[in-house]
């Protein structure tokens, strides 16, 4: 009898020995419930110009007959979602990505997503206006990473530089630099792509599901409004032609397969 | 029994110390920095950068201040920030119409003075710049002025031990990054707080204004004080003040951001603390002295599209009155500012 009643002092102790460390545990871990479980989700970006992959210094053609080649080719996606079989958006990655052509590192995203049918896929092409006046950023929005302008303070949301014949510019160079986040020169893009077939595509945390999507730079000079290279070689700052680029690349991409293994 | 009790209360108590603080460390890295307090001058609205996101320290300021005065942020070392803003000028560039950058060149516009940066919305004559955390990569990066890159400034103070001591008791570790440059760069630009000009003391009743002075207090505050609103002597706004086009710069000012014609000729309404100090004037520096200045809304306003309003017959001045309003900003030198240490050159 003894004993036991000695035990019985420590009990308050025990008690609030366990409550602190769940509260500790509570205060760290983001979620107090257990999550949906997720599966690998890989985005591989394939850069095309129509039916041929892109590679720096080669000669395409644009819709217009003008000859043109590549040497800088790169965008910022962010708030990657999926439309569920539901018809609800889920998110799957608020993070910034600058894909670029010259890392092929970038051009995979791998991701992971609640497993789940899903019909589309949803994504903003550009930075948000608030990441475009909250001062100095760091990782994929570090503003030396050259998508920065200094003087009329604003991220570069997609970049397209190479030569052409039919460029009047200095060395025939054509350079499009397209931002602005001001109306009315807003140039940030949502997207949304379904699958070729228009199937629902599963993730799964037994399987990796990779989206292939294809982005075709011949989209920058005829997508929506025609821009030749002859007239326009060169956008610098927010405008008319930075919106009017925008608005064409808004429709390079789309879901070229799907793969579940 | 009682002293079980004693015990089990004090284990109690000590544990959970222990667990807390451990719960702690777990969180956010634990900086020795010592906090700094911003204070924000009486009568002065609150400003718009608060150090939200970059609490002010010590060591922050301290990394700031050194990165303000060093070369090694241009290009061929020989053009730190204070190269163009020296603290004797209240850091606007001392009798200087347009400032010297890198290779010989001059920058486009005159060099304002910095000082209660930290109420500006938007930074430059034009407001291109809508964060002061931003700001110094304007300078940095441009051919006429600095003409460096971040890559190369962080390989260039990655190998100075001092620096990364710097950074570390600034932030924590050695790591520098553009983005820990930027804010310290910021702790100590927008720490430069100037309020303490006889006009401030006046104000508070510790000085009296003379005769002089004080009639050109009235004739601004009827005249001038639209535009140059107290306290900060700016209402922030972009105006043409009918400064006509200089044809060699070209400079459109607010439009070259907006691309808004209505914008065309438009510059920020410069704060007028310190003005003594600043000169020459304008955006481009073209009033060699501060009677000019004064002179051009009585004689000198061109009349053109986006011309402001108010300005329309020009702002009629005698001579007497322009002797009074001279006399009147003169009282807004701020020599406490000025020769402040802290604002120095560290030594
Ligand atoms: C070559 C001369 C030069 C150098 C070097 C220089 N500046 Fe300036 N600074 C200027 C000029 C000229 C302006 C006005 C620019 C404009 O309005 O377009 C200016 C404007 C500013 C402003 C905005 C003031 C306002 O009222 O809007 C700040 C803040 C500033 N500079 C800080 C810095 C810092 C920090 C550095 C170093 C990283 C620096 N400057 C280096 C010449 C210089
Ligand atoms: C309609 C608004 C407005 C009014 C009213 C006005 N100012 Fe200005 N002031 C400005 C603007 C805008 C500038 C910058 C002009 C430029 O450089 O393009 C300026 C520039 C100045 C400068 C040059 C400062 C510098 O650092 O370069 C002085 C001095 C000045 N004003 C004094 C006065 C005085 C004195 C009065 C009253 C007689 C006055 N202002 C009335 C808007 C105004």
């Amino acid at each position: 009898m003894k004993g036991l009643s000695s035990y019985f002092f420590y009990l308050p102790y025990g008690a609030c020995l366990a409550f602190l460390l769940l509260s500790c545990n509570r205060e760290n871990s983001i979620e107090w419930e257990r999550p949906a479980d997720r599966g690998e989700l890989k985005i591989v970006f394939q850069h095309v110009v129509k039916d041929a992959p892109l590679s720096f210094g080669d000669e395409y053609l644009n819709d217009w007959g003008e000859r043109y080649n590549v040497h800088s080719f790169k965008y910022y996606i962010h708030d990657i979602q999926l439309i569920s079989a539901e018809g609800d958006a889920v998110s799957v990655s608020s993070d910034y990505f600058l894909v670029d052509e010259g890392l092929p590192a970038s051009k995979q995203l791998e991701l992971s997503a609640p497993e789940g049918l899903y019909n589309a896929i949803v994504y903003t092409i550009g930075v948000d206006s608030a990441r475009n006046v909250s001062g100095a950023q760091t990782g994929a929005l570090d503003p030396t990473l050259g998508m920065f302008w200094t003087w009329n303070t604003g991220y570069v949301m997609a970049k397209l530089e190479g030569h052409s014949p039919a460029s009047p510019g200095v060395n025939q160079e054509f350079s499009y630099h397209v931002g602005g986040f001001k109306w009315p020169y807003i140039t940030i893009k949502q997207v949304m792509l379904l699958p070729p077939d228009t199937q629902a595509f599963e993730v799964s945390k037994k399987k990796l599901s990779t989206l292939n999507i294809r982005a075709d730079v011949n989209a920058w000079f005829s997508y929506h409004i025609p821009i030749r290279i002859a007239e326009n070689p060169a956008s610098h700052a927010p405008g008319e032609l930075a919106k009017k680029l925008a608005d064409n690349y808004e429709g390079m991409f789309s879901v070229s397969s799907i793969k579940t293994e | 029994m009682r002293y079980r009790w004693t015990i089990t209360l004090i284990l109690f108590i000590v544990t959970g110390a222990v667990l807390i603080n451990a719960c702690k460390k777990t969180g956010a890295p634990v900086h020795q920095a010592r906090p700094v307090d911003f204070v924000v001058p009486d009568g002065f609205p609150d400003p718009v950068y608060r150090f939200e996101n970059n609490p002010l320290t010590e060591e922050g300021f301290a990394l700031g201040r050194k990165l303000f005065y060093d070369g090694r942020l241009s290009k061929d070392n020989n053009f730190p920030c204070a190269s163009c803003h020296q603290q004797f000028a209240a850091f606007a560039t001392f009798d200087h119409p347009l400032s010297h950058g890198f290779n010989n060149q001059f920058t486009k516009r005159n060099a304002p003075g910095l000082f209660n940066m930290a109420w500006l919305k938007e930074m430059h004559w034009d407001g291109g710049i809508n964060h002061i955390e931003v700001q110094p990569l304007a300078p940095i990066t441009a051919p006429n002025e600095m003409a460096e890159d971040i890559g190369n400034i962080i390989a260039k103070l990655e190998q100075d031990g001092t620096y990364r001591e710097m950074f570390r008791q600034a932030f924590g570790d050695e790591e520098i990054t553009s983005q820990r440059m930027l804010l310290a760069l910021t702790q100590f630009v927008a720490s430069l707080v100037s309020a303490d000009s006889k006009y401030d003391r006046v104000k508070k009743g510790l000085a009296v204004f003379n005769v002089s002075e004080q009639e050109g207090y009235r004739i601004f505050q009827a005249k001038c004080a639209s535009c140059h609103t107290e306290p900060l002597f700016t209402d922030l706004s972009f105006r043409n003040t009918g400064l006509e086009l200089n044809t060699y710069l070209m400079d459109y000012g607010r439009m070259e951001i907006t691309n808004n014609p209505a914008d065309s000729l438009k510059f920020k309404v410069p704060s007028l603390r310190n003005v003594a100090l600043t000169g020459p004037y304008g955006h481009d520096g073209r009033f060699t002295g501060l009677s000019q200045a004064i002179n051009h809304y009585a004689e000198g306003v061109a009349p053109s599209a986006t011309l402001d309003p108010a300005l329309t017959n020009g702002i009629p001045l005698d001579d007497v009155e322009t002797f009074y309003l001279r006399e009147f900003l003169f009282t807004l030198t701020d020599s406490s500012f000025i020769g402040n240490k802290r604002f120095a050159a560290p030594e």
